[in-house]
């Protein structure tokens, strides 16, 4: 069964007669365990589409199930409930929180969560040596690389062990070396079990993934 | 350590100028409150003591214009009782209120007449301890009316009362000071000793029936009268319970509270000495001024005061609220990433207001440690200090609730990379 299925979806951004419609009408299937790129041109959805997905913004109107049960997401609060139990986000821009350590940083995804802290300890550090970034830990962001301070958010990420990651270009703002490494992770994680959906517009990087969504502008 | 905690060690870092800014301004607003508080509550104390009840209207005490004229008032003549009749028109005048000044008298004290030994400072020193060990301070009153007009009352016991100014067998009543109240209880007995400018006070008694309030005074035409440490009589029991004396304490500085302050009191007792064809009298205002003074200034500065401090409690209020407010929006990308990785907005909100409210407490320092040094203890009442700052710094926070409230999580990630 479909772990996330969408029918119907539109979504347009502003109002009224300035209206712009993004997505119309527009079904849309994920498996579990899944690995999917989602591609298209620049503007056309694709960073919409993966935030409809999360919650983290919500359609004007089509239904969204979610193992076949149907979830209206109508606050931040319900977007927030929903992440912590099934999805994480990587984005390009890896999102950290500067004043934190890469330790608080990965952290952060366990604290919603019912494990013991002394456990989310051994979670965290588990974690950031499998990314080979425990060294580290005490670190601030601003003191990392680019390709560092993406591990940190892949590793925030899959700390909690999603059944669903979602990565928003997440090689776009590294070369390619670390490129290659974070694509590594991704299907390491994906070989597990989880699922992973990755917006992108290189053609590289879909043709490693099980199957391609193509949005096609309208 | 959870979210909260670290969430707040965070701000702490980074928003150190902002909390600096926050704590200096609570502090100095609080502190003016405080001060305010202050004076508003030393003030009402000095209106409590000074002003209380609703007595103390503008009074005048009277006076025989040719004070020589009381020579003539020997009862029997012909004067005499048209003085008399003078005195019960101004008595029963339905213009005012009138009652017989006081007197004060010195009550021959020896230690045995006593239950309990009376220190040193309740005595008043004549030189005249070869009859007896001293003598104590008396005031006699012709009437009730003197202890009701003058608000004075008692916290213990009763007042007196009509009765006790008749002829009375027995122990005379005495209401007393409230610093001797530690050395007598009412219901006990005194017994005077001696002779004293040639009365015999020997085993002359007196119950003790009330003791009056704390501050307890009296005004008069010279100022006030300290009476915490006095035995306040009826004037029988020095032997001046008679006519003469009633008469003498009242056309000789008694004193009319007339019920219309604009009433033209000298007009009125004109017009009464003409009808009998008496000495006129003189008028003067008993000298109520420096109480009036008092709550004129008193009242300034509390209106003042009040204005000052909620000008300078609105100018805090805003000036945090505006601090707070833009060190939030400047947080929002972090929020946001928090929002992202699942922690509810409650805990996002909890956290600053617990921040706010870190702050908030050590800007209470200053104001507290203030009252300590300056005064050795917390004279004003805590719980007001504490509904105002803490009710200040909760209203500075009110903005914020709406703000993270309409956050737009797919801006604010979209805009998360520039
Ligand atoms: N808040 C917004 N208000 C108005 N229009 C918006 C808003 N956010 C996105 N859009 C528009 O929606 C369209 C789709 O944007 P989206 O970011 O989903 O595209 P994309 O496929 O991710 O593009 P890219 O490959 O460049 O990241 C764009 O035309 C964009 O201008
Ligand atoms: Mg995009």
């Amino acid at each position: 069964m479909a772990l996330i299925q969408l029918e119907k979806l539109s979504k347009s951004y502003g109002r009224g007669n300035k209206a712009v419609p993004v997505l119309i009408n527009l079904d849309f299937t994920f498996n579990a365990g899944e690995m999917l790129a989602i591609t298209g041109k620049s503007g056309s959805g694709k960073t919409t589409l993966l935030n409809l997905i999360g919650a983290v913004d919500f359609a004007d109107s089509g239904r969204y199930l979610f193992n076949g049960e149907e979830k209206r997401f109508r606050s931040v609060s319900d977007g927030v409930r929903f992440r912590a139990k099934h999805i994480s986000f990587i984005v390009q821009h890896f999102a950290l929180i500067d004043d934190f350590t890469v330790y608080e940083n990965v952290l952060m995804s366990l604290w919603e969560t019912p494990t013991k802290p002394h456990e989310r300890k051994k979670k965290v550090l588990e974690v950031l040596e499998r990314l080979e970034i425990l060294d580290l830990k005490d670190k601030y962001p601003p003191q990392l690389s680019g390709g560092e301070k993406q591990r940190t958010a892949i590793a925030r990420a899959i700390v909690r062990k999603p059944a669903i990651i979602l990565a928003d270009e997440p090689t776009g703002a590294l070369d390619a070396a670390a490129e290659k490494n974070t694509m590594d992770i991704l299907k390491e994680l994906h070989a597990e079990g989880t699922g992973i959906i990755i917006v992108t517009h290189d053609p590289e990087i879909a043709a490693q993934c099980d199957r391609v969504f193509e949005l096609s502008k309208g | 350590m959870s979210f909260i905690l670290r969430n707040i060690r965070r701000m702490s870092f980074a928003h150190w100028k902002s909390n600096l800014l926050i704590f200096i301004e609570m502090a100095v607003c609080t502190a003016i409150f405080f001060i305010m508080l202050h004076n508003y509550t030393l003030a009402q104390h000095t209106y409590d003591q000074k002003l209380s009840g609703t007595v103390r209207a503008q009074r005048v005490a009277i006076n025989l214009q040719d004070v020589t004229k009381f020579g003539e008032l020997l009862p029997g003549s012909t004067l005499y009782d048209v003085a008399q009749k003078v005195q019960r028109d101004i008595l029963e005048s339905p213009d005012w209120v009138a009652y017989e000044t006081f007197s004060l008298t010195s009550i021959p004290y020896s230690r045995d007449g006593f239950p309990t030994e009376i220190p040193e400072e309740f005595m008043e020193e004549f030189g005249y301890s070869d009859f007896c060990d001293t003598l104590l301070r008396g005031m006699l009153l012709y009437s009730p009316t003197y202890m009701t007009q003058n608000g004075l009352r008692v916290s213990e016991g009763r007042n007196f009362e009509d009765a006790d100014f008749e002829e009375i067998d027995g122990p005379s009543p005495v209401i007393i000071g409230s610093e001797l109240s530690p050395y007598l209880n009412v219901g006990d007995v005194i017994t005077s000793s001696n002779t004293m400018d040639g009365i015999n006070f020997f085993d002359r008694q007196a119950v003790v029936i009330g003791i009056l309030e704390k501050d307890s005074f009296t005004v008069v035409q010279e100022g006030d009268v300290d009476i915490n440490k006095t035995f306040v009589l009826p004037a029988a029991f020095a032997d001046q319970g008679g006519s003469e004396f009633r008469l003498q304490a009242l056309l000789s500085g008694g004193v009319i509270v007339p019920h219309d302050k604009n009433l033209d009191i000298q007009d009125k007792l004109n017009q009464i000495t003409a009808k009998y064809g008496f000495y006129p009298f003189s008028i003067q205002p008993v000298n109520m001024n420096e109480v009036i003074d008092a709550t004129i200034v008193s009242q300034k500065n509390l209106v003042l005061l009040s204005v000052l401090a909620i000008l300078t409690s609105s100018l805090a209020i805003l000036s945090v609220g505006t601090v707070l407010l833009r060190r939030t929006r400047k947080d929002t990308p972090n929020i946001c990433i928090f929002l992202m990785s699942g922690i509810p907005l409650g805990k996002i909100m909890t956290s600053i207001l617990i921040d706010l409210l870190f702050w908030g407490s050590l800007a209470l320092l200053p104001s507290l440690m203030l009252s300590w040094t300056e005064y050795r203890a917390f004279l004003i009442p805590m719980w007001q200090l504490l509904l105002f700052h803490y009710g200040a710094l909760l209203i500075t926070y009110i903005p914020i609730i709406p703000t993270l409230g309409r956050i737009n999580l797919d801006y604010n990630i979209r805009a998360g990379g520039e």
